[in-house]
């Protein structure tokens, strides 16, 4: 499938502050994809630098087959994208400012413009300067997703969003990648990622951690087991941060080990087991403290 | 007890805070105070050395009303300070009053619309502290000033008890500005509404003034600060009562303020904010068409304050311009004010000083995409079809355009007003338009700079102000000041041509095509360097 982002080695520098030390990203097309890292990552200054606003300092960028900061008027007219931190102008109504900005985006659709005010419940007359944060944020959401393109970039998306507005979010989300669209959308949110992104990459200062899909990324993740056996077993190969207490025993168990470590087990009498493939938080800690360790 | 003090140290500490925040901005007003009446005081001795040249001075004043009702009463020909708070009192106070009004209104209703009082709030402090601690940097730049006036004027003109009932007049009537402002700002809701009022009260205030000493209905005067400026009658008859009143009416209006701000809910305003549009109109569909959207509220407010501060200038100008003719001791104060040429004509000397008011346009507009930038708008906006160019053209299509149109307004309010008054001159039309618009070019120049730094960082945009600043320093003061004549060559403003035009008019086509340059470079600095910067 051919990649509507892919950053190779990208360095960027802010005068002595290296941003983005060597950071590759492959987004395919069709692609749900997360951008995962704590604050101060580098997620925005991907973004920055996937839009042209940016120039890098070294490596390779393309975005719909294009370097978006030559070739800038032809990368955005099939984009659109949401800012994590903006202060929009205060004395334009809601509906003027999603109409004004849908406009000079491709494809602003205007029954689709009215549906999504509708299920964000917005009330579109009142002044930017009397909406709460969740509303602005609305704002800036309806004005991309109103827009009929091929790729969406959403920065923090569902930040000032209540649970039931960040549930509209993931469903449109749904609709756009049911359509074959591309979305990269950067979070420190793991469970919004793990809603609405079937592919995520981790980045922590300014380098790629770890991409993959979910599911793969599980895979190459330890499980967390937790067997109370009638004899106590030994550690088998695969087992880490082995605690025994009593007839339980809790193991963080390497994936590919899994069946061999089972099939010994049964020999010491399984008595109960529980099994929990790791959240997205767990990984994120764990490449974290790996990180920090090498 | 001890909750007591700790609010009322919570409370210091906001004060501190707020000052701290604008320092520098006071220290220079202060120092500009100083600077403004050592100078002009030292201007009188040479203009007018002898006891009897300064009678015949207040005599030729009797015959220009306009200027009285400009300055005031001329009360003390005789004294240096006499004339020199004459000079400068009123004019100061009313712009400085402007500025105090700012100052004010960014420390109350700014934070109120930033959501910041709420955090300040949260603390110790009870609703009133946002207003008690958001007067309190004016109200320390207004004393500060009045004080610094009367240490300039003593030391330079002597008699110190007048010289201290000046101060007195100026920090009261300064202090009296910044408690109406804590009202404004509690009942307008967005700061540059509240700004916009502000400004409206003090020249309100001033023009009733004028009125009042021309039509010599001194009622009138005696209603506002600037009137009661007059009645303290510095090295006249030295009325400690009229310095003082302006302190009593700013307690009483300070009490309600903060009576008011105990007894509503922070951040609520009398205006209330109307609904907006469903939809935009349909025009609202280009990067030019949302540029003028977004700004159309500030330009439409510039031209309204110019047209009427050109009616305004027209009035005075249309009356003094045939006393001058008759009358060369003026001729000579204005020729000495304008250039030094003793042909300027009265009008000239005000478009002069209009134009370079008109300047301030093209900067308060260009700065605007900085404030877009600083806010991550400029980001949203890159990130539709529109592009960097297009952006930056967009403003500049404004300030090309509007500088026409603003110095058009200004000529032709003083022209058509001062026409009117002086029905022997039918051209006054016309020579109010060419003589505002001999000045465009320079006025060109100074937006073609201003975008210029605009465009290689957001964070240089406050030079665009520095540069108006230098203009009017070197342009309107180097004169009084003696500054050495070279400096005046460093304002645009020096090469425009005078009205009617007769020789050639090269420096401004030069001028013309040097601001071309500038923006098109411009064009190319924001379009190769990194957003936001």
């Amino acid at each position: 499938m051919p990649s509507v982002i892919a950053l190779e080695n990208v360095v960027k520098n802010f005068g002595s502050t290296r941003a983005l030390d060597g950071l590759s990203l492959q987004v395919a097309e069709g692609q749900s994809h997360g951008l995962l890292g704590p604050n101060g990552a580098g997620k925005t200054t991907s973004l920055r630098i996937l839009l042209g606003l940016a120039a890098v300092d070294s490596g390779t960028v393309s975005v719909l087959g294009a370097d978006p900061w030559k070739d800038t008027a032809q990368v955005h007219s099939r984009l659109a994208y949401v800012p994590g931190d903006v202060v929009l102008w205060p004395n334009l109504s809601g509906g003027e400012f999603i109409d004004a900005i849908g406009r000079m985006r491709s494809g602003f659709n205007i029954e689709r413009r009215n549906d999504l005010v509708e299920a964000f419940e917005l009330q579109p007359k009142t002044k930017i300067r009397a909406y709460s944060k969740g509303n602005r944020q609305k704002l800036t959401l309806i004005a991309a997703l109103a827009c009929d393109v091929d790729l969406y970039l959403f920065d923090e998306p569902t930040d000032g969003l209540d649970p039931i507005m960040a549930e509209v979010f993931r469903q449109q989300v749904h609709h756009l990648t049911a359509l074959g669209r591309s979305v990269l959308l950067s979070s420190h949110v793991l469970a919004e990622v793990e809603a609405v992104c079937d592919q995520v990459s981790i980045i922590r200062t300014g380098r790629l951690v770890e991409s993959g899909s979910l599911s793969q990324m599980r895979h190459l993740s330890r499980t967390q087991l937790i067997v109370t056996l009638q004899d106590m077993a030994p550690d088998l190969p695969g087992m880490h941060d082995v605690q025994r207490d009593g007839h339980v025993l809790k193991a963080a168990v390497d994936a590919p080990s899994i069946p061999d470590i089972m099939g010994s087990l049964v020999s010491y009498g399984i008595e109960a087991i529980e099994v929990r493939t790791p959240t997205l938080e767990e990984m994120f800690l764990q490449h974290y403290r790996d990180d920090d360790g090498s | 007890m001890s909750t007591v003090i700790t609010s009322s140290s919570a409370w210091l500490a906001l004060a501190r805070f707020r000052l701290r925040l604008d320092r520098l901005r006071i220290a220079s007003w202060v120092i500009a105070g100083v600077v403004l009446t050592a100078t002009v005081a030292s201007t009188w001795d040479s203009l007018y050395p002898t006891a009897q040249e300064r009678v015949d001075f207040a005599a030729t004043l009797q015959a220009a009303p306009a200027l009285t009702a400009l300055l005031g009463p001329l009360q003390a020909p005789t004294s240096t300070g006499g004339l020199t708070t004459w000079r400068v009192g009123g004019l100061s106070v009313l712009m400085i009053g402007i500025v105090i009004v700012f100052l004010v209104i960014r420390h109350t209703r700014t934070d109120m619309s930033a959501s910041r009082t709420d955090l300040i709030l949260s603390g110790r402090l009870p609703r009133r502290s946002v207003i008690s601690s958001g007067v309190v940097p004016a109200m320390v730049m207004s004393i500060g000033i009045g004080a610094a006036c009367a240490l300039a004027l003593g030391a330079s003109a002597g008699g110190w008890i007048s010289a201290g009932i000046y101060g007195l007049s100026v920090a009261g009537s300064l202090v009296l500005f910044a408690a109406i402002a804590s009202l404004i700002a509690q009942a307008v809701n967005s700061s540059r509404g509240a700004n916009g009022i502000g400004v409206l009260v003090v020249s309100l205030a001033f023009v009733l003034t004028a009125i009042g000493n021309t039509r010599d209905v001194s009622a009138l005067a005696e209603m506002t600060p600037f009137g009661w400026m007059a009645k303290a009658s510095p090295y006249a008859q030295d009325m400690w009562g009229w310095a003082v009143l302006p302190f009593l009416v700013a307690g009483v209006v300070m009490a309600v303020s903060l009576a008011v701000a105990s007894g509503r809910d922070v951040g609520s305003a009398w205006t209330t904010e109307g609904l907006g549009r469903e939809r935009a109109p349909a025009w609202l569909s280009h990067p030019q068409a949302l540029i003028w959207r977004v700004d159309r509220g500030v330009i439409v407010g510039w031209f309204i304050g110019i047209f009427a501060m050109a009616l305004f200038m027209g009035y005075f100008s249309g009356s003094l311009t045939e006393i001058l003719a008759e009358n060369p001791q003026m001729a000579e104060l204005i020729a000495r004010l304008s250039h030094g040429e003793p042909s300027a004509t009265f009008t000239k000397l005000i478009l002069v000083f209009a134009a370079l008011g008109a300047a301030g346009f093209p900067i308060s507009i260009l700065v605007r995409t900085a404030v877009d930038e600083n806010e991550g708008r400029i980001e949203l906006m890159l990130s539709t079809r529109m592009s960097r160019v297009q952006l930056l053209r967009a403003r500049l299509a404004e300030v090309v355009v509007g500088s026409v149109l603003l110095l058009m307004v200004v000529g032709m309010g003083v022209g058509v007003v001062s026409g009117f008054f002086t029905d022997s001159r039918p051209s006054a039309l016309s020579d109010g338009i060419g003589l505002a618009m001999v000045s465009l070019p320079a006025v060109w120049f100074i937006a073609a700079l201003t975008a210029l730094i605009v465009a290689i960082s957001p964070r240089l945009a406050w030079l665009g102000w520095l540069l108006l600043a230098w203009c009017v320093v070197v342009g309107e003061l180097a004169p009084l000041m003696n500054l050495p004549s070279w400096t005046e060559r460093l304002s645009p403003y020096w090469y425009s041509p005078e009205w009617p035009i007769t020789g050639d008019v090269w420096q401004s086509i030069a001028m013309t095509v040097a601001s071309a340059v500038l923006m098109a470079m411009s064009f190319i600095v924001f379009a190769r360097r990194r957003i936001p910067h």
